[in-house]
């Protein structure tokens, strides 16, 4: 990691690690908001890092969000910090003026004339809490985007697996007015996938602290089980797929920096960076079906409490790993690539990343 | 906070050209290689071909010039091995002095073997094996009694040396032996250079499950070696192993091993629309390219003189799993009996040599156990 974005990872974790206890967790899974907090963030500047410096932002990269994103992931952030960066790029890159306050994103389909979608937006993170909600319409010709504030509009409270509000608004008329963008029509599960690689790799660090701790701590026989070999070999598998989420969740960051504007979405396509987010999401989406259940079995009962904090992390990255398309859904993605290509031109795909 | 230091650097810009001349080179020599063959990847013996290569100056290449080297990058290395392995290309000859044994004696050996010997390995000439493992000492490697001790005009070594890779060809051996008995495991024991032809050394290849005599028994009868063949320090032999070891665990053969498989089952599945075959396909890919960027990332850290065991460790773990799955992942789409006779297509051939080596992939090299437990340890578990 460069210099800035240590420092970076520094300013992020301190001030997560300040503000978040199971407490606090717990208390936002009860609908508490967290308006310092939130605040905090958002005169820091992180939301708007990513974006470049015409549109409010600090001209930083996708590494930086990275970093960002994956420190939300190991404070299991209970709030809208990586859906408002996903938000504020999207519209920045059609064109709007990013408005303040936490945004949503939802994808709604065209309908059969394709200009027009349904007034309802499915399963808008935190909508209930949102100033704006970046609305996308996959089109034969791309993407179109929406910026449509939430205000008026009518919502149904639903949340996921990790009670991280997933709500349905219902928009007071269909006047949404659609803009055409540079974006591929895959851009909100793109850039989305990203970033909640990102989380789940910062999730999967915090599980694998936790159960290491928790080894050194237990004693059970006359001695810590991190004595155990049985013990030691689970967690070492746990760090080698804690490791691989991280490296894949980076590269994706990285190849998302340096991508030429005109080849992103093109998966096979040298400086797209659609083939390293795949990698990711399959990769730290593997990690999140089989760390957690690694992290679980070492802690015993008392993970499987409310009280201990784990699950805070365990159930982010169940929820997580079917955002923005699941591993099998870019696994099948990836495999196309491959096939295209074939055996002999398999190898000089991989390495010319 | 990340437990580990892989990051995500790219291999440099300056790679790429290197990349396409040994690529061109392998299309040239290679072009009528079987299929079969190149399963062995890194266990295939060709002394003919290790000469084309040092003759273009990619064996020691990382290695001082006035040692036969070519004062290169470890980057750039990285690209000449990835590339050699992904097209199934017979390395064995050069793999261990190249990777091991040169770097050891540039590390710890005497100016005159280094001048005697390096420049010799840089031109194809002198094999190497490594002598680590015995009969009653496997993964319990500090246990190991084979034994030297000194006579007037240097050293008797008595003991065996087993599943030594490609002894049969190899003129020297590294040899850790035990030079003092010791109440502490790991001191007493020292590293020797040991010319196989010398008197008193029998060495009995053993034929693998497969069929192929890869690695070999070695039994030393009072054998007598100079004076000379200590490489570094007498007592010094555990530390100067683990340094070793993080250069033998990280690169692109522990993850690369079964590649040659992994393009047959594109090829075989490459018309058809089946998703189950896409998910399956595009999830492998997906490992290869992220394993490839922790090697990729090891590498960077040893360029920059740093020692990074315990994330080598990570990478031969995670590795052996990927090499080990790609049979039954290869088997679980293609309706295909494996064989290895020449009745079968290639890719029957290749699945056939590749399933049966495959056991191997977490046993050489340390075996997973011992990595989980290094692994373990640098989690500070204790």
């Amino acid at each position: 990691m460069n210099e800035t974005r240590r420092l970076l990872d520094d300013t992020v974790t301190r001030l997560f690690a300040e503000s978040l206890d199971a407490e606090r967790l717990a208390a936002a899974e009860r609908g508490v908001w967290f308006e310092a907090l939130w605040n905090a963030v958002e005169s820091t500047g992180l939301l708007r890092a990513h974006l470049d410096e015409t549109a409010g932002g600090a001209g930083a990269s996708w590494h930086e969000a990275f970093v960002i994103a994956r420190a939300c992931g190991r404070h299991a952030v209970p709030l809208p910090v990586v859906e408002t960066m996903l938000a504020g790029y999207l519209a920045a890159r059609a064109g709007f003026e990013v408005p303040p306050g936490p945004l949503g994103v939802a994808v709604v389909a065209a309908d059969d004339a394709g200009a027009k979608a349904s007034r309802l937006l499915h399963r808008v993170p935190w909508g209930r809490r949102v100033s704006h909600v970046v609305a996308a319409m996959p089109v034969a010709a791309g993407l179109h985007l929406a910026l449509v504030p939430a205000a008026g509009a009518e919502v149904s409270r639903g949340h996921n697996v990790a009670r991280e509000p997933r709500d349905t608004l219902a928009l007071p008329a269909n006047d949404v007015r659609w803009r055409a963008t540079p974006l591929p029509a895959d851009a909100v599960s793109l850039y989305g996938a990203l970033l909640r690689s990102a989380q789940m790799a910062g999730a999967l660090e915090t599980i694998l602290e936790l159960s290491v701790g928790y080894a050194n701590d237990r004693v059970q026989f006359g001695r810590p089980i991190g004595q155990f070999q049985a013990i030691q070999q689970e967690l070492a598998r746990l760090a080698g797929l804690v490791a691989a989420a991280g490296t894949a969740a980076e590269c994706a960051a990285r190849a998302a920096s340096e991508a030429r504007a005109s080849a992103i979405g093109e998966v096979g396509a040298t400086g797209d960076p659609a083939f390293e987010i795949a990698c990711a999401k399959v990769v730290v989406g593997e990690a999140a079906e089989h760390g957690p259940r690694i992290a679980h079995q070492v802690h015993g009962a008392i993970g499987f409490t409310y009280e201990h904090r784990l699950h805070f992390f365990t159930r982010r990255l169940w929820a997580w790993r079917a955002e923005f398309g699941t591993p099998e859904t870019w696994a099948e993605r990836l495999g196309a690539v491959a096939l295209a290509a074939g055996g002999p031109r398999l190898w000089p795909l991989v390495t010319a990343r | 906070m990340s437990r580990f230091r892989f990051g995500a650097e790219r291999l440099p810009a300056a790679c790429a050209r290197l990349r396409e001349e040994v690529r061109a080179f392998l299309d040239e020599t290679l072009a009528d290689y079987p299929a079969q063959r190149r399963a062995y990847t890194w266990t295939g013996w060709d002394a003919a071909f290790t000469a084309k290569v040092a003759a273009r100056g990619w064996i020691g290449m990382t290695w001082p010039r006035r040692y036969g080297g070519g004062e290169r990058s470890a980057l750039e290395r990285y690209v000449v091995l990835e590339e050699m392995l992904a097209a199934g290309a017979p390395v064995a000859a050069h793999w261990i002095g190249d990777r091991q044994s040169g770097p050891l004696l540039l590390r710890y050996g005497t100016e005159t073997q280094r001048a005697a010997i390096l420049p010799r390995i840089c031109r194809g000439e002198a094999f190497f094996c490594i002598g680590m493992s015995e009969p009653d000492s496997g993964s319990d490697l500090a246990s190991i009694r084979t034994r030297a001790e000194r006579t007037e005009r240097g050293w008797r070594v008595t003991g065996t040396k087993v599943w030594t890779t490609g002894a049969q060809h190899c003129e020297y051996m590294i040899a850790l032996v035990r030079t003092a008995p010791s109440a502490q495991r790991h001191a007493g024991l020292s590293q020797f250079l040991i010319p196989l032809a010398s008197p008193g050394i029998t060495v009995r290849p053993i034929r693998d499950l497969a069929g192929n005599e890869h690695f070999c028994e070695v039994v030393f009868d009072d054998a007598e070696i100079p004076a000379d063949a200590l490489v570094g320090s007498e007592g010094n032999g555990w530390a100067q192993v683990m340094a070793e070891l993080a250069y033998e665990r990280s690169g692109p053969e522990r993850y690369l091993s079964c590649y040659p498989l992994l393009t047959q089952l594109v090829d075989a599945r490459r018309a058809d629309g089946d998703a189950r075959a896409r998910t399956a396909i595009g999830r492998q890919v997906a490992w290869l390219a992220t394993l490839r960027s922790m090697s990729i990332a090891v590498a960077h850290l040893l360029d920059a003189g740093e020692h990074p065991a315990l994330e080598a460790a990570v990478v031969k773990d995670v590795g052996a799993v990927f090499e080990q799955d790609l049979p039954g992942v290869a088997q679980s789409l293609v309706d295909l009996e494996p064989c290895t006779d020449p009745s079968g297509t290639p890719f029957a051939q290749v699945l056939g040599e590749l399933m049966q080596n495959a056991p191997s992939f977490s046993l050489r090299g340390g075996t997973r156990e011992i990595l989980r437990g290094i692994i373990a340890r640098g989690l500070g578990l204790r």
